[in-house]
């Protein structure tokens, strides 16, 4: 114990020494090997001594011991002891900062009794001139009194009124961000909390005094304090309490007045703060000056944001003035008299309405309507006449959309108040009702007639649109025959209107309200959206039928009308499926038509709250039944014909794939089951009329999909039975009697199979049964299996006239490695490690002449590729119940990651090619975080592959930059000037015949425009000259999208400049 | 910013988000070359900032397309401007601001003419002057306050 605290002593303040020997006393006693009071008496000497410096590190000891020292270890009759010791020693100044420590401490650790903390407080105050410290002592200080006023709330209590101006005083004066910001928060609460009332105004002056706050942290700030925090603190603080209201009013108004810039909005967002706090007693005789400073920051101001505050704080002193007790002496209410004042201020301003003066002032008087039920009242009442008149009155469409703007904001204003049509009418109060339904015919009238086709000034019919928009959503506004027309009106739009703006506000309003409503778009829209769809594509307009296709993908999604959708698709296509003298538009249609049926059961469903569902998530499963037999059926039948059915087509046939897929993994292991057995019979047994008795097969054909000698009408249905099984969830039992012969078959069709679909799905099938096998032992036995030998063998081949099989293999074998790895299975990083290999084209086996086959580490660079990325379809990834572990990329990535470094410097040029796209396969996969730690390494083999003349090769990389910047930039930062050369040899490369293609180019300029954004000054500067002088041939680039590329990202370089 | 803006109050035109440029099958050709026209210049300089509102100079229709005039064979580019009170003293701010975005943005083997619009200034004379004299641009630049006053007008056009 001793030599504890006698290396405290010696070792200088924060030093480990110090901590470690704080630590081995705190251990004795946790131990109960010594006693608090021990550790006191041991201190005699030093507590007692006559230098001031010695005494002050002897109460360091035990200040550091009580903040480690956990509290159960710190009995209380040592508390008290210690509680007047510290008291007494707040006269000895130099152990002040010492004593203030361990008082925090034991306050923190609640061990003192209330009568003490009073006595704590009360000798603060009197003896410590706080003020005279250092910022460190003073923050304790704070702190100390902001726990008294949370923990020991009695005591400070009994101490009445004079806590409030003693802890004023030693707050004054007061400059430290950290300590002010504590300080603020303390003052709440004793405004909260404590009898402040004598001493209202001495407490305002001491905040007020800080208001507006310009902090600025400085540029090395290290405790993140932003001024914006200090705002808000000292915000917390004004708006506390009315009792402030008779000074701060005239102040904030002064302030109002002669700030601007983000002064004026600080003032601004604390009146929104103080308007309900303060009441309309407070506001009422600064009505005028109010709107006439808030007015004049509107209508002034550059900036948005402090538009946005105005508008907020007109909404809040309205709200304000709404709670104001009328008086008898006046006969209008305040809110009157202060509204009446904006309406007379503003209208006028209508008589422009093009003007910037009317769209603002229509903000303003919005801003006013939405605060309260009498406010939209009075503003409706008195604006909506004289507007309407104007509508009337001005028929140049300009200005009849800007007037029509401001119509629909005073509609939002009263979904404000009166809520939105989804809200369902138990949560409403019916008693209100909006005054806009007085002048509802009439803007109903305006908005369709702005909507009509007649109207050729685009911004108009949006603007109508929008306003149609609103009308739906309003609460109370439209009824019956209304409702269909406004729907038939938007219906209209998004068909015929030729500007796809206007289409897209008609779709999203439709949404919208089908969100809310289904039942009229079902009724409505729906049928006049599928008329549009024709019976085949022929020479109708493709444009026309993806933007139909689009508008019921996006309706599909709202509420219940998901099933409704579909259906009607799949009515459409079957009619369009069993074309067989098809065009290209034809296939193109029928593509379209599955993508969409795709994109409706991929999509999120939204509902809103209280909306009544047509049908739900449920009836999907009906679906599955209604989706998966049909198409079955259908394709099967067309290939026993041999008909060349649109269905069948190969493009068709994967989209399909993809719908399966999407149903299947949508059903329970219960559903998926039978699904999976009959399957199964039907395409590996060829039970086709046992589970299909519908197929059509009057020819008597045998049905074997999966066999290579198949005729290809049948094989390229292999993806549907890919789709099937490998979307099974891992409890359901694949109906073979020997699962390991079964995956060998797979296998083995797979590497013979010369049609690439077919490899693919039978690939895919038995990677995804691998990877679903029961548990690790289970697998490895199967890896030990004589076809995962041969697979391994084939990849190793020697003879030249094997190159195609050993291709085959490399592919087959790298989804099966994808199956394992993903599970990170030992047995997939052998397998992996033997395509990594032959990256090499050294490692390939060459034949006699010594020829290398540059075909092989091709393979097994887009072998990589298979590993790393997840397939679009879902397969082996955990959406289709892949047994995914966690990381497993990032074990994968310091796997391969050594292949490359150590193969590629020693590879020949046209392999090195295999090594770069290999590691653009790694980049686009691995999290950018886990990169940059290898990023050394591999630097070499970026900077490389943006030299050699491969577009594809250089754009993937580029594209790894960009994300590089995005999320790692710090790892680049060292490498920038590297960098930079690259990428301007590529952007301004030469004007003669070899210069990089101009998606490349395009690619290098939007990496040069975002590095101003990504570094600091001082990393760019050195290069800014070279880089704007080299950018300026690329402004002179033959292509137009390069150029514009070009200029933005030489203006960017332009604007930056150091801390001015 | 004084306390009085010059013309505080003006009109407000509608404009699209998008550059209005219809695509050609072309854009997409590497061997064919693109001349520099008069939409590609708009394009350049329709997201400028007004100095005095948060509007950019579209919206005030201070700029227009069909008062930008490109001779890519005699490497001339003429940029009209027409400010929206007769005798705003922005007028060379604005011009300058146009000035320094065509400078940054174009290759130098352009001559850049900057003017006001025939009759739209009081003083239409010393204003093209002003604006077309190298020294008196290159001196303006040099004041670092008048130089952050334009790098903010430009800002907005920098992120199109």
């Amino acid at each position: 114990m001793l030599v504890a605290i006698d290396a405290f002593l010696r070792a200088p303040e924060g030093s480990p020494e110090a901590a470690a020997a704080v630590s081995s006393i705190v251990a004795a006693l946790s131990k109960g090997n010594s006693s608090f009071l021990s550790v006191v008496e041991q201190l005699g000497p030093q507590l007692t001594h006559t230098d001031p410096f010695v005494r002050a590190k002897g109460v360091g000891v035990l200040s550091s011991v009580l903040l480690e020292c956990p509290p159960q270890h710190i009995a209380q009759n040592a508390v008290n002891v210690l509680v007047r010791f510290y008291v007494d020693r707040l006269e000895d100044q130099p152990s002040v900062g010492e004593v203030l420590k361990g008082l925090n401490a034991l306050l923190k650790r609640e061990l003192v009794s209330s009568q003490d903390a009073e006595l704590v407080a009360s000798s603060i105050f009197k003896h410590v001139a706080v003020r005279t410290y250092q910022q460190t002592t003073r923050y304790v200080a704070f702190e100390i009194f902001d726990l008294l006023l949370r923990k020991q709330l009695s005591a400070i209590r009994r101490m009445g009124p004079s806590f409030v101006s003693d802890y004023m005083q030693m707050m004054e004066g007061e400059k430290d961000p950290r300590n002010l910001l504590l300080a603020f928060r303390t003052l709440k609460l004793i405004i909260a909390t404590l009898d402040y009332a004598k001493h209202a105004e001495d407490l305002f002056g001491i905040v007020f005094c800080y208001f507006p706050i310009t902090f600025r942290p400085p540029p090395d700030d290290v405790y993140g304090i932003t001024a914006d925090d200090l705002k808000v603190a000292l915000r917390e603080c004004i708006s506390a309490t009315p009792l402030f209201a008779p000074y701060s009013m005239p102040l904030l108004i002064e302030k109002l007045a002669r700030v601007s810039g983000s002064a004026k909005r600080d003032a601004l967002e604390t009146l929104t703060a103080c308007a309900p706090v303060y009441g309309a007693d407070a506001l009422l005789p600064h009505s005028e000056h109010l709107w006439n400073y808030i007015k004049e920051e509107i209508f002034k101001t550059a900036d948005d944001h402090n538009i946005a505050a105005a508008v907020a704080a007109i909404t809040a002193v309205t709200l304000a003035f709404s709670t104001a007790t009328v008086s008898s002496s006046s006969t209008k209410s305040p809110l009157e008299t202060f509204l009446d004042l904006a309406v007379k201020d503003s209208i006028h301003n209508f008589k422009d309405p093009e003007l910037k003066y009317g769209k603002l002032s229509g903000k303003m008087l919005v801003a006013a309507a939405s605060a309260c039920d009498p406010a939209c009242h009075h503003v409706v009442n008195a604006v909506m006449p004289p507007l309407l008149e104007q509508c009337r009155l001005r028929n140049l469409p300009t200005r009849q959309k800007h007037l029509l703007e401001v119509l629909v904001e005073f509609l939002k204003a009263g979904q404000e108040v009166y809520g939105l049509t989804s809200v369902s009418a138990m949560d409403m109060d019916d008693d209100f009702l909006n005054p806009i339904l007085s002048y509802k015919d009439r803007l109903f009238e305006l908005f369709m007639a702005a909507t009509a086709a007649s109207s050729q000034f685009m911004p108009l019919r949006r603007t109508g649109i929008r306003g149609l928009a609103a009308l739906l959503m309003s609460r109370q506004l439209l009824a019956g025959m209304e409702v269909d027309m406004a729907i038939g009106q938007l219906n209209n739009a998004i068909v015929t209107d030729p500007d796809s703006e206007v289409r897209q506000e008609a779709l999203r309003a439709l949404v919208a309200y089908a969100t809310a409503k289904p039942d009229g778009v079902l009724k409505l829209t729906f049928p006049a959206m599928f008329s549009e769809l024709p019976e085949r594509a022929g020479t109708s307009d493709l444009a026309h039928i993806s933007n139909i296709l689009d508008a019921i993908l996006a309706l599909s999604g709202a509420g219940g009308l998901h099933g409704h959708g579909l259906q009607g698709l799949i009515q459409r296509l079957d009619r369009v499926g069993v074309l067989t003298d098809f065009v290209e538009l034809d296939l193109q249609y029928a593509e379209a038509l599955s993508t969409t049926i795709l994109g409706i059961l991929e999509a999120p469903i939204s509902t809103a709250p209280g909306a009544v569902l047509v049908d739900n998530k449920n009836t999907i499963s009906g679906l599955a039944e209604g989706i998966i037999h049909p198409v079955l059926v259908k394709t099967i039948s067309a290939a026993l014909a041999q008909q060349e059915q649109l269905l069948n087509h190969p493009r068709v046939l994967c989209v399909w794939a993809r719908i399966l897929g999407s149903v299947m993994r949508s059903l329970q292991a219960t559903h998926q089951q039978p699904l999976l057995d009959g399957v199964v019979a039907v395409f590996v047994n060829g039970e086709v009329s046992a589970h299909l008795p519908d197929v059509a097969n009057s020819a008597g054909v045998a049905f074997a999909p999966l066999e290579a000698g198949s005729p290809p009408s049948q094989t390229r249905l292999s993806v549907l039975f890919a789709a099937i099984v490998c979307n099974c969830r891992p409890d359901v039992a694949f109906p073979a009697p020997d699962l390991g012969s079964f995956v060998d078959a797979l296998i083995l069709r797979a590497v013979h199979s010369a049609d690439p679909t077919m490899a693919e799905s039978l690939a895919k099938c038995a990677a995804s049964m691998i990877n679903k096998m029961r548990n690790d032992a289970e697998i490895t036995t199967y890896v030990q299996r004589e076809t995962v030998a041969a697979l391994h063998a084939g990849m190793s081949a020697g003879r030249r006239e094997a190159a195609a099989h050993r291709l085959q293999c490399i592919y087959v074998a790298s989804w099966i490695a994808r199956a394992l790895v993903v599970r990170s299975h030992p047995a997939g990083y052998d397998l992996s490690s033997e395509i990594l290999r032959l990256l090499n084209a050294a490692e390939t086996p060459q034949d006699a002449q010594g020829t290398v086959d540059f075909a092989c580490p091709q393979a097994a660079a887009d072998a990589v590729g298979i590993i790393v990325h997840s397939p679009d379809d879902g397969v082996l990834t955990r959406k289709s119940f892949a047994i995914v572990r966690l990381l497993y990329l990032q074990r994968f990535f310091s796997h391969a990651v050594p292949f490359l470094v150590q193969g590629f410097p020693t590879a020949s040029l046209p392999t090195r090619r295999a090594y770069l796209l290999a590691l653009s396969h790694l980049l686009k996969d691995v999290p950018k975080t886990v990169l940059s730690g290898s990023l050394p390494q591999l630097f070499p083999l970026l900077l490389f592959s943006l030299s050699i003349p491969d577009p594809g090769l250089k754009l993937a990389t580029l594209e790894t930059l960009q994300a590089l910047l995005a999320d790692c930039a710090p790892a680049i930062a060292s490498r920038v000037s590297s960098v930079l050369e690259a990428l301007l040899d590529m952007a301004a490369g030469p004007a003669t015949g070899d210069r990089d293609p101009m998606a490349v180019r395009i690619a290098a300029l939007k990496v040069l425009g975002d590095l101003p954004k990504k570094f600091e000054y001082a990393q760019l500067f050195p290069h800014k000259l070279t880089v704007l002088a080299r950018l300026n041939r690329a402004l002179d680039d033959p292509k137009r999208a390069v150029r514009k590329e070009a200029a933005s990202a030489r203006n960017r370089w332009f604007l930056l400049l150091g801390r001015a | 910013m004084s306390d009085t803006l010059l013309n505080a109050n003006p009109v407000v035109y509608d404009v699209g988000l998008v550059s209005n440029r219809a695509r050609r099958p072309e854009d997409e050709d590497e061997n064919v070359a693109d001349p520099f026209d008069a939409e590609e210049i708009f394009d350049l300089i329709r997201h400028i900032n007004d100095p005095e509102h948060p509007l950019t100079l579209e919206q005030l229709n201070v700029t227009q397309p069909q008062l930008v005039s490109v001779d890519n064979d005699r490497n001339h580019v003429l940029v009209q401007f027409t400010p929206t009170i007769p005798h705003c003293s922005m007028a060379t701010l604005i011009g300058l601001c146009i000035r320094v975005r065509l400078l940054r943005s174009l290759p130098d083997r352009f001559k850049v003419d900057i003017k006001v619009s025939d009759g739209s200034h009081q003083s239409e004379h010393a204003v093209n002057k002003q604006l077309n004299d190298k020294e008196r641009v290159a001196a303006a630049l040099e004041n670092s306050h008048l130089l952050e006053v334009v790098n903010q007008c430009l800002a907005t056009a920098v992120e199109r």
